[in-house]
């Protein structure tokens, strides 16, 4: 079904199946590339090909696994006049993301503390399913969350407007519209900002470990040893019923618009349709949700440090940058030597602009987009730059983490609880969490190695590293 | 047991079984609630849940849905009752969902989605 083109390039060919548009390209290794094949997530790609107005490639990411529609780590760009928006290339959790922050302390300076952050920080950041939040806000105050995003949690106190330069699109999507978002999705929205949730989504205090680019590390104000934070979360109920709501809508929209779909999960509707256009400004609101969300709790990690170090910490944890990996976004990018508006999806992938690109904040004008890869609990996790490569070979996307290799039930049933909390503890990671499952289906078994996903990314010139960090604690809904 | 739990990289399969709709979709129920909740509240909320839909697949894909909304308020599925389950040019569903509130979850389900949804029967014929 596939062949190599380049070490870590395959690509499916044009008529591998009937009714591609574009071949498929799948950045990989040759294991990771055969896992892909086992669960599934090729087809995906290849049913991904087949959407009307998809442009050169349906693109996989080295975390690809298989996913609702499109893959995980699936990518594709669509022309906006004749191409499609589909739920099903963004994802249920919109905007689920990651955020960076670092701090002035060191690992020798939190270690001492760090059994008290982490308790702090479990009970300053709602988290567990079904948690609600300390915000109780009113229908009229959830809909300007929905339009104005982060921007609305700076207005209200949390955080600075020095925050929202540094996160994707400044933390608001300005087309978003909250006529267009269900009662329901409104219903499930209005206890849950400023929570974290449950599943993979996580709070991880790290220590950077090792820095591969000085220079850029040191213009971001990165330094070996430096204690940093990671922050995982996205839409919560709002998106997931945002995604429900007009799955439904797109179902109807596919036959109304001749749309063959190959896969019920790719329903789709011309971008300028109606329903096309409704869908994007309400998938826009749950994507400001989600940055709200994360600007809320930048606010509670930040008290947490404070009530642990004092006041020595305050205004002294900055925001690195912040990134959405389940989202659709019209950006410009080069199209057969022309410049051309294209919706790209990215369904667990990450935006990875270069240097120069217009809608980069100043301050990282010269170095280029802050791209940020988790890894499981209990490894690694990344801070890499975006590069040229990304523009010309992936839609200015990349990688958006490990990437699952095994079910939840699976890691559940194999799972020993005991045992995995020794091990984190052997690696000296201290644990919070509201559930045994939830940790033992996000056990790093359950994941790809994160140094094989970042590894391609950076030979196939999508990155560079600029370092790595290693978890010291983890608070798990 | 009328369902079992399908192993998915991502997400969560289950395969139910039944000799009606309305087991079938109680089965869905029983497989959500196991998965789902530790613990199940003692104080009954019914439902009163009508749907519309073109096809048998989004009369299933509303309603299993409307399940989800429900245990994201942390009400645990007990049960359903058909009233009404009409199939046609537009297909109808009526029905009386049970929950139990204040129930305690242990994991999340975002979303019923038509991942690899589909029917099957089976049947024995006297040869």
């Amino acid at each position: 079904m596939w062949r190599q083109l380049d070490e870590f390039v395959y690509e499916i060919p044009l008529g591998a199946k009937e009714g591609m548009h574009v071949p498929g390209r799948i950045f990989a290794t040759e294991s990771i590339l055969k896992q892909a094949e086992a669960d599934k997530a090729l087809e995906q790609v290849v049913n991904v090909a087949t959407l009307p107005g998809i442009l050169k490639y349906s693109l996989a990411m080295p975390d690809i696994h298989w996913g609702y529609g499109f893959p995980i780590g699936g990518v594709a760009a669509f022309d906006v006049d004749r191409g499609v928006i589909t739920p099903g290339g963004i994802g249920f959790d919109i905007n689920c993301g990651v955020r960076l922050l670092v701090t002035p302390l060191t690992e020798d300076e939190v270690r001492p503390k760090l059994s008290e952050l982490l308790d702090v920080l479990y009970r300053e950041v709602p988290s567990g399913v079904g948690s609600e939040g300390f915000i109780k806000l009113s229908e009229r105050e959830l809909n300007k969350v929905l339009e104005m995003g982060a921007k609305w949690a700076v207005e209200q106190g949390y955080g600075t407007d020095e925050d929202l330069e540094r996160l994707e699109s400044q933390g608001q999507l300005k087309g978003a519209d909250a006529s267009k978002v269900s009662k329901r999705a409104k219903e499930r929205g209005l206890e849950q900002l400023g929570t974290l949730g449950s599943g993979n989504h996580f709070l991880e205090v790290q220590k950077v470990d090792e820095v591969f680019d000085e220079k850029v590390a040191k213009q971001m104000g990165i330094f070996p040893g430096q204690v940093t934070v990671m922050l995982h979360t996205g839409s919560r109920g709002l998106g997931h019923q945002v995604a429900t709501d007009y799955i439904d809508v797109m179902l109807k929209a596919s036959k109304k618009y001749g749309i063959k779909l190959v896969d019920k999960q790719l329903a789709a509707a011309p971008f300028r349709s109606e329903e096309g256009l409704n869908y994007w400004a309400a998938m826009q609101c749950a994507a400001n949700f989600a940055w709200a969300n994360r600007q809320v709790i930048t606010d509670y990690i930040r008290k947490a440090f404070i009530k642990v170090f004092g006041n020595e910490v305050k205004n002294r944890i900055s925001v690195i940058y912040d990134v959405a990996h389940n989202i659709a976004k019209l950006e410009k990018h080069m199209v057969d030597g022309m410049e051309r508006e294209l919706v790209v999806h990215r369904k667990g992938a990450t935006r990875s602009f270069p240097a120069h690109h217009p809608e980069l904040p100043s301050v990282y004008e010269n170095i280029g987009q802050p791209v940020i890869i988790p890894g499981s609990m209990g490894s690694s996790s990344f801070l890499l730059i975006g590069l040229p490569g990304s523009m010309e070979q992936s839609w200015g996307s990349t990688c958006h983490g490990a990437g699952r290799v095994m079910s939840r039930k699976e890691a559940i049933r194999r799972g020993n609880y005991p045992a995995l909390i020794d091990s984190l503890g052997e690696k000296g990671i201290l644990v919070r969490s509201a559930e045994r499952e939830t940790l033992l289906e996000e056990a790093p078994e359950a994941y790809k190695d994160v140094d094989e996903v970042v590894n391609v990314v950076v030979q196939v010139g999508l990155n560079s590293k600029v370092a790595r960090m290693r978890p010291m604690g983890v608070v798990k809904g | 047991m009328a369902y079992k739990f399908l192993d998915h990289t991502a997400d969560l399969g289950v395969e139910v079984t039944g000799e009606s709709t309305e087991e079938l979709l109680q089965s869905c129920l029983d497989a959500l609630r196991e998965w789902s909740f530790q613990e199940v509240g003692s104080s009954c909320i019914t439902h009163n849940v009508e749907l519309y839909g073109d096809t048998e697949t989004e009369l299933w894909f509303k309603f299993l849905n409307e399940v989800v909304f429900y245990m994201d308020k942390n009400e645990a599925p007990l049960k359903v009752s058909l009233k009404e389950y009409h199939l046609g040019c537009s297909c109808y569903l009526r029905a009386e969902l049970i929950t139990a509130e204040h129930s305690k979850r242990k994991q999340a389900v975002k979303a019923f989605t038509l991942h690899n949804f589909g029917f099957s029967v089976q049947m024995i014929f006297d040869v």
